[in-house]
């Protein structure tokens, strides 16, 4: 059990809290919508057959990249992980990478 | 000879003097393979995603019971096995379990939602309820609760089979960790089978806070709840390699630290 003497951060701020970012290529979705399933974060949306992340309040993507690994077209991809700060900060946790031989 | 067996005659070796690499471990062939391709184990360790959508199809019963022997035969502290599965298969129970777990977090999420100008005057009462919880109300999963609350995000997703894993209190030295070396264990055989799973923590809300489930489950002293795990056939092909961050790996070597990456 962890009893934080450091100050909690603000989990809705873009300073004290950052979220998961990826990036979908318009030209490769089909709006098939899997990568929506797939998300444990509700942070994508479908929008004229294509999907994005969304842009309105805090989206809290966590970075687990299930969407991309579902996509049947590879045209999701996770360009930055989550990071928070104060209590939760984590050391730098080095550069997004697939699994290397 | 057996037919399957690797062990070569005298005549075989003689007549393909070149013949099969050497597949003893530690053996340079081997190794040198090693190099260039991954295991079977790798490839699943590697594949593996958390899968939140399921067909309606139950898996056959020989095949969980075949994920519970991976569980049973997972290494545990003094070989302790201080864990007790529970299959759960039965749809009504599901989603009763379900339920419970949106009801609490309900009123988790009424009680630490402090995002949106409406209620930020609940931002101290939160921050006092994280530090009290801090691994519970986290960042993620504390964004989760309203999700679950609002059914955004389900918490079996659906799956026709679960798996209650529960811990033996008695147990050796840190029981927890044996409960998820024997889950992993139990998850990477469901995903060598083509199954998908999913760790579905969060329903140890049903078990902290009603006292229906643990009566109806049987989940008394010594046993606790400690994760459990959906299991079904995937919607689409949920696995594949992912991208992740690669945190520094100090190695002490030679008498010297080197840190890789």
């Amino acid at each position: 059990m962890y009893f934080p003497l450091r100050r909690i951060p603000r989990y809705d701020d873009p300073r004290e809290s950052t979220w998961g970012i990826v990036r979908v290529d318009a030209d490769k979705c089909d709006g098939c919508g899997m990568c929506l399933r797939a998300c444990p974060s509700n942070a994508l949306v479908l929008e004229t057959r294509k999907a994005r992340m969304k842009t309105e309040g805090v989206v809290q993507c966590m970075a687990c990249g299930d969407c991309t690994a579902i996509c049947p077209r590879r045209a999701v991809e996770l360009t930055r992980s989550y990071r928070f700060t104060h209590a939760y900060a984590t050391l730098d946790r080095g550069p997004l990478q697939r699994p290397r031989l | 000879m057996h037919p399957h067996s690797r062990g070569v005659t005298a005549e075989e070796a003689l007549a393909a003097p070149s013949a099969e690499p050497d597949e003893t471990p530690g053996s340079s062939d081997r190794i040198e393979r090693l190099r260039t391709e991954r295991t079977a184990t790798e490839d699943v360790i590697l594949r593996r995603r958390s899968v939140r959508a399921y067909k309606k199809k139950q898996v056959p019963e020989f095949m969980v019971r075949r994920i519970l022997e991976a569980g049973r035969f997972a290494p545990a502290a003094g070989n302790g096995q201080a864990w007790r599965f529970v299959v759960i298969r039965d749809p009504d129970i599901i989603r009763g379990l379900t339920e419970t777990t949106r009801k609490v977090c309900k009123v988790f999420a009424w009680l630490i939602d402090y995002q949106g100008r409406r209620f930020s005057w609940r931002l101290p009462l939160a921050r006092l309820f994280i530090r009290a919880r801090a691994n519970d109300l986290h960042p993620v999963p504390f964004s989760a609760i309203p999700l679950i609350a609002e059914g955004k995000l389900g918490v079996f997703h659906g799956a026709p089979t679960v798996i209650l894993i529960l811990k033996d209190v008695r147990g050796v030295s840190n029981p927890d960790l044996d409960c998820g070396i024997a889950g992993q264990n139990m998850v990477l055989a469901a995903h060598s089978m083509g199954l998908g799973t999913c760790w579905v923590s969060f329903a140890k809300l049903a078990f902290q806070y009603s006292r229906r489930w643990k009566k109806r489950l049987g989940v008394g002293h010594p046993y606790k709840f400690v994760s459990s795990l959906a299991v079904g056939f995937p919607v689409g092909e949920p696995d594949g390699m992912v991208a992740r961050p690669t945190p520094a790996v100090d190695w002490f070597e030679d008498g010297a630290k080197r840190v890789s990456l």
